[in-house]
């Protein structure tokens, strides 16, 4: 036995399975021959192996019960090609992922130096909003912060110019009812109208304030009509009890007579008002005229106030 | 090529191979559809999914007639089966469905199913149709534990009498791949007919069991 183990070689599987099929040649056939002759117990495994393959072969054939026989051609399905590739190249796809990760390098990288802060366009676009943000900042009133809301780029000079008229208002409005305009309109101004003459005699210099506010009277005309209503409200919202005495009146003239004892006289600003910026003209002993301050009728204002 | 001659009263199926000659289709069926049934059953131990694979695989072949370049016909036909065959093992891996076939009693009743059972022997004796049904039902069993490149291998081998040459082109792949699945394959049921040895009948039983060797 121990010269069996000495000298034996496992025939390895793959080699039984090539000389039971008939397939060794050469040398390669003599080296099995010569093992399964020298050991007995080497010649059961092919026996065994040769045993399992005449089973495999005695392995009956189904006959299939039904004819796989066909009556007719089967149906030739093409699939249609499309007409353009469906996929792009691959080096189409490698060069947008390159492209995509520079440009996020890049980003990433101005971004870490402060590239991207210290972008001139920016800071013009910066100087530029902070102009009139800076202006119509102490303009005040709810039109200021109008101004705010919109696109600085979209704000023109008749817009900023619009912006301090109404600002201008809108502050006398606020202010303690100011409202220093003697020739608001009847209808929603009358109101306001009817309340400035009050405010009028405890801050005389509301006027000049309201007045003066008006840099370019000839493209208020055009502006300055619509916040009115605004102003009506506001006065309306503060100054509930000077309202109430406005009703009261109905027709301006407890106003009138009430501006007329405080001797307010039309200041310099308020002259200047008599190019028809809702400001009516002064009626004798300087009591205004109340005009309405509609926007179709402004040119009749205007009109009546250069012929007093 | 084999000769093939329309003797059948089927439809005369005409197709032409690469180089040009016109054959009967039909005449291949008719040739080669016990193989590729037989193949398809063991394969896919299940005599419905071995028609469609079947049905399939000749239609496939059908299309594909004009790229048969005259060499082995066996083989060739085999092919798509072959393919067939693996497509549908692994979409029953992906989606394992529950036989509606009678599960055996466990009164020791012969499990039904498979192929194995519908293969008798019509000329064999009852006693002899038995012990093939036996055997062959032991067989299935362990080929269906084989891997399916091991199983198709042996089969086309030791089952149809492919040359190694002639199972490499069924297969698809190298004549050393065939060498080593076929080998392995021997192997493996060896092993598996070892250990449900009881199963077999005693003419085979013993046969099987001498087998072992012991170094």
């Amino acid at each position: 036995m121990w010269i069996f183990r000495s000298t034996h070689k496992h025939i390895t599987q793959d080699t039984l399975s090539e000389y039971l099929d008939g397939r060794l040649q050469g040398r390669a056939l003599e080296q099995v021959e010569l093992q399964l002759t020298d050991c007995d117990a080497c010649r059961q495994e092919p026996e065994g192996l040769q045993a399992l393959v005449a089973m495999m072969q005695q392995l009956p054939m189904e006959t299939p019960r039904p004819s796989f026989i066909m009556d007719a051609p089967p149906l030739m399905v093409r699939h249609p090609s499309p007409g353009f590739a469906l996929r792009a190249p691959n080096w189409v796809y490698a060069g947008a992922a390159s492209v995509a990760a520079l440009a996020f390098a890049v980003t990433i990288s101005m971004d870490a130096t402060g590239g991207l802060t210290s972008n001139p366009l920016r800071q013009n676009a910066a100087t530029v909003t902070s102009a009139p943000m800076a202006e119509s900042a102490p303009a005040d009133g709810a039109t200021g912060a109008r101004s705010e809301a919109r696109p600085m780029a979209a704000a023109t000079e008749s817009e900023v110019a619009a912006t301090f008229g109404t600002g201008g208002s809108a502050e006398s409005s606020l202010e303690s009812t100011s409202a220093t305009d003697n020739s608001e309109g009847e209808s929603a101004p009358q109101q306001f109208a009817a309340a400035a003459p009050v405010a009028a005699g405890e801050d005389p210099d509301v006027q000049t304030q309201a007045g003066g506010g008006i840099p370019d009277p000839g493209e208020t005309t055009t502006t300055l009509a619509p916040p009115a209503p605004e102003i009506a409200l506001a006065s309306e919202a503060t100054s509930a009890p000077l309202v109430a005495a406005a009703l009261a009146s109905q027709d301006g003239e407890a106003a009138i007579a009430k501006s007329g004892d405080t001797d307010t006289e039309p200041e310099p600003a308020a002259a200047t008002s008599d190019d028809g910026s809702a400001k009516g003209p002064p009626g004798p002993g300087g009591v205004p005229v109340s005009e309405p301050a509609m926007p179709e009728l402004f040119d009749d204002v205007v009109i009546s106030g250069t012929s007093v | 090529m084999a000769q093939i001659t329309h003797i059948s009263p089927h439809a005369n199926l005409l197709v032409n191979d690469q180089t040009g000659q016109a054959a009967c289709f039909n005449c291949v069926i008719e040739a080669h559809q016990t193989q590729a049934y037989n193949l398809a059953g063991r394969m896919l131990s299940d005599g419905a999914l071995a028609e469609d694979a079947v049905q399939e695989s000749f239609i496939s072949a059908y299309r594909a007639f004009n790229r048969f370049r005259g060499e082995n016909l066996t083989a060739w036909v085999l092919r798509p089966v072959s393919n067939t065959c693996r497509d549908m093992l692994r979409s029953r891996k992906s989606r394992p469905a529950v036989s509606l076939d009678p599960v055996p009693s466990s009164d020791g009743e012969e499990p039904q199913g498979l192929s194995a059972a519908d293969l008798p022997s019509t000329e064999a004796s009852p006693k002899d149709r038995a012990e093939q049904s036996e055997l062959a039902a032991t067989i299935q069993g362990c080929l269906d534990d084989l891997q399916e490149e091991r199983r198709l291998a042996v089969l086309l081998v030791d089952v149809h009498g492919l040359s190694y040459e002639e199972a490499s082109e069924s297969m698809g792949c190298s004549l050393g791949t065939v060498k080593s699945q076929v080998s392995r394959g021997r192997g493996g049921l060896q092993d598996c007919l070892r250990e449900t040895g009881e199963l077999l009948p005693s003419r085979f039983r013993q046969e099987v069991s001498t087998s072992y060797v012991d170094i």
